[in-house]
């Protein structure tokens, strides 16, 4: 097995990926380079930083362990794990045998928020929430905060179907002393082709599907062919969700938009009910592609429960359950009840007051 | 035969003498420019108003104009009123008028009330009845604490009873039904309607906002649980996602039929609201007094 880092075409150092600038930074000599640079450099200086045999493989429990090429520490990871870093001297490495092959994902959004912004971004995520827990908002639990880039499955579906509706106008009106109501029933026939770009499924089990359904939508105008530099900086996974799997959740979330979308259509003619009553709909997979996707992720642990938050690393939509402080809760309660008793009291008296 | 004669003029005399003094009820004083004859506190800005109003003495109660009730009758009734009066502090006034006279019956029974020394304490409280036979017309004139007393639907229940019996032309029956029903209504108090409101100094009815201690709690409560709920709604971000709406490229309706099938009308009887705690309405006369009330056809 191997491990890739890449190298400062000016001074070796590991080279780690710059969000802001979406360019590669160097810690130490300071430089800035963009992939070609990289590229450039390690045609002509040789190969990457790449070695062979670091890694000695465990099967017992699924875990790995490698040593770190910088300081030579034993890293244990699962084995899903395409990049990591040691925990010792935060060197960079990426598990080339687990993004090569079949596990090669075609393309990947690089990461647009930096740690600092996505700090700064959880930081307000108490704001309008009283009842929140303290422990949300200590900056300490914050950091702990990392960037992993996710294996998605995306799929272009296109689909063909057919839809009857039951339908009714329905018009009151009032003469004399009656009030009338007429209902025009109607059934609506209609057909039409959709077709769908990329719907995303989440590959790794060890992310929440809801999670990672409530970070959406990612912008795949920004998607880049994949490159394992992208990497440098942050945590990785391949992924364990076989594609059959996925699709069958994409086609699903397919198939129920083709059927939203003709009811909208028969909808907007102005109809008071639209019933369905019968459909046909054929959902085509045109292609799928496997690609990696930003995400910062945080665990925060409250009352002997794990509270995950997934931020978006590219649009920055930051998501999460919180719990509720229920001391706080029943404080708030009755401090708003209290309040609004007093208040509702005095507006009383004044009311009184004034017009007596 | 001259003694006879005498004896005659002399019964004529007296006679209509006794005439004069029963017919005294319906004497009417005039109004002159420097003698209005209206009450202080009564604005005198209409004077075509006060002029047409009638004058009289205000302690006879019944002016029967019309002259449809007979003066024995009057007399009971008089008797009645006078008992209600000193009971209930308020006034009564019954009139009774067979001539055209401007305006509606309720403004004429209005400007009876203002323009004549009626009513008792500083809001004038009390209650006209006016029997027009002209226009064939009763209408219900209230002032005072008696707007508070008779609401919408008390005044709507006397005039029920007066319609029936001046319908039947028993006039008496009508005018004593009438004193009858006012006693007892005067009995109940203010009515439940009115519960919140009250008489200012000009006469005026005013409704303090109904702003018991319940209401504050249970207001208290909702704002209490609606707050909470929103605050609540802000805690649960993560939502599993059904559809693919974001991911539509491109949508091509290919075929569309829109096929009738059926029709048909239903129909309800509008109800009408009947809930009868709309209160007194109140309406200002010629001299801007408030006064209550109401009036039908017979």
């Amino acid at each position: 097995m191997s491990v890739i880092d890449h190298k400062c075409p000016n001074c070796a150092a590991v080279l780690k990926f710059n969000p802001t600038t979406q360019n590669w930074k160097c810690e130490f000599c300071k430089g800035e380079f963009t992939l070609e640079q990289i590229k450039a450099s390690e045609e002509k200086y040789g190969k990457k930083l790449e070695q062979e045999d670091i890694i000695t493989e465990k099967d017992k429990d699924g875990m790995k362990i490698y040593k770190c090429n910088n300081c030579g520490a034993n890293i244990i990871m699962s084995k899903n794990t395409a990049a990591t870093s040691c925990i010792y001297c935060k060197n960079t490495a990426i598990i080339k045998d687990n993004l090569v092959d079949e596990f090669s994902p075609s393309m990947v959004i690089p990461f647009k928020k930096t740690k600092e912004e996505a700090i700064n971004e959880f930081v307000k995520i108490g704001k309008g929430k009283p009842l929140m827990p303290k422990v949300f908002s200590d900056k300490k639990n914050i950091e702990e905060m990392s960037g992993i880039y996710i294996p998605f499955w995306i799929f272009d579906y296109n689909s063909v179907s057919d839809a009857v509706f039951d339908t009714s106008r329905v018009k009151t009106w009032a003469s004399g002393n009656y009030r009338y109501t007429k209902t025009d029933k109607y059934k609506v026939n209609i057909s039409g082709n959709m077709e769908f770009d990329k719907i995303p499924v989440d590959g790794s089990v060890r992310f929440q599907d809801d999670i990672m359904n409530s970070i959406e939508p990612f912008d795949y105008n920004e998607l880049k062919e994949f490159n394992y530099s992208y990497l440098s900086g942050f945590l990785a996974e391949k992924y364990d969700v076989k594609s059959e799997d996925a699709e069958t959740i994409a086609r699903k979330r397919a198939e129920n938009s083709s059927l939203d979308e003709l009811r909208q259509q028969v909808n907007s003619s102005g109809y008071s009910t639209v019933i369905n009553s019968s459909k046909n709909i054929n959902i085509n997979l045109e292609s799928k592609e496997y690609i990696l996707l930003p995400v910062w992720m945080l665990n925060i642990k409250y009352k002997d429960k794990i509270y995950t938050f997934a931020m978006n690393g590219q649009s920055g939509k930051l998501v999460g359950d919180i719990p509720v402080d229920k001391k706080k809760a029943v404080l708030t309660a009755v401090l708003i009840f209290f309040g609004s008793f007093i208040i509702l009291t005095l507006i009383n008296l004044v009311i009184r007051m004034v017009l007596k | 035969m001259r003694k006879i004669f005498y004896i005659i003029i002399i019964n004529i005399l007296l006679l209509s003498a006794f005439a004069l003094k029963v017919d005294a009820s319906t004497n009417t004083y005039t109004r002159t420019e420097s003698n209005l004859r209206v009450p202080n506190d009564v604005s005198t800005n209409n004077k075509a108003n006060i002029y047409r109003t009638p004058s009289v003495d205000e302690d006879e109660k019944i002016y029967d104009f019309a002259k449809i009730i007979s003066d024995y009758d009057e007399k009971l009734l008089f008797e009645k009123i006078e008992e209600f009066i000193d009971e209930y502090d308020m006034d009564m006034v019954v009139v009774t008028i067979n001539k055209s006279e401007f305006g509606t019956a309720m403004s004429y029974a209005d400007d009876f009330y203002d323009y004549n020394y009626f009513g008792k304490n500083k809001t004038r409280d009390g209650l006209l009845l006016l029997i027009d036979m002209y226009k064939r017309e009763v209408a219900i004139s209230t002032s005072g604490h008696a707007i508070l007393v008779y609401d919408d639907n008390r005044i709507d229940r006397m005039l029920d009873y007066l319609e029936t019996d001046l319908g039947y032309g028993t006039y008496y029956d009508a005018v004593d039904t009438f004193i009858e029903n006012a006693t007892k209504y005067a009995k109940k108090g203010i009515a439940p309607s009115n519960k919140n409101a009250y008489i200012d100094e000009n006469g005026d009815i005013v409704y303090v906002s109904p702003f018991p201690w319940f209401m504050i709690i249970v207001i208290s409560i909702i704002i209490t649980v609606v707050t909470i709920s929103i605050l609540l709604s802000r805690h649960k971000q993560i939502k599993k996602s059904s559809t693919a709406k974001y991911y539509l490229k491109s949508i091509n309706i290919t075929n569309r039929e829109d096929k009738f099938i059926t029709t048909f009308t239903t129909s309800t009887i509008i109800s009408s609201s009947s809930s009868g705690s709309h209160g007194s309405s109140t309406h200002r006369s010629s001299s801007g007094r408030s006064h209550g009330g109401g009036s039908r056809r017979f």
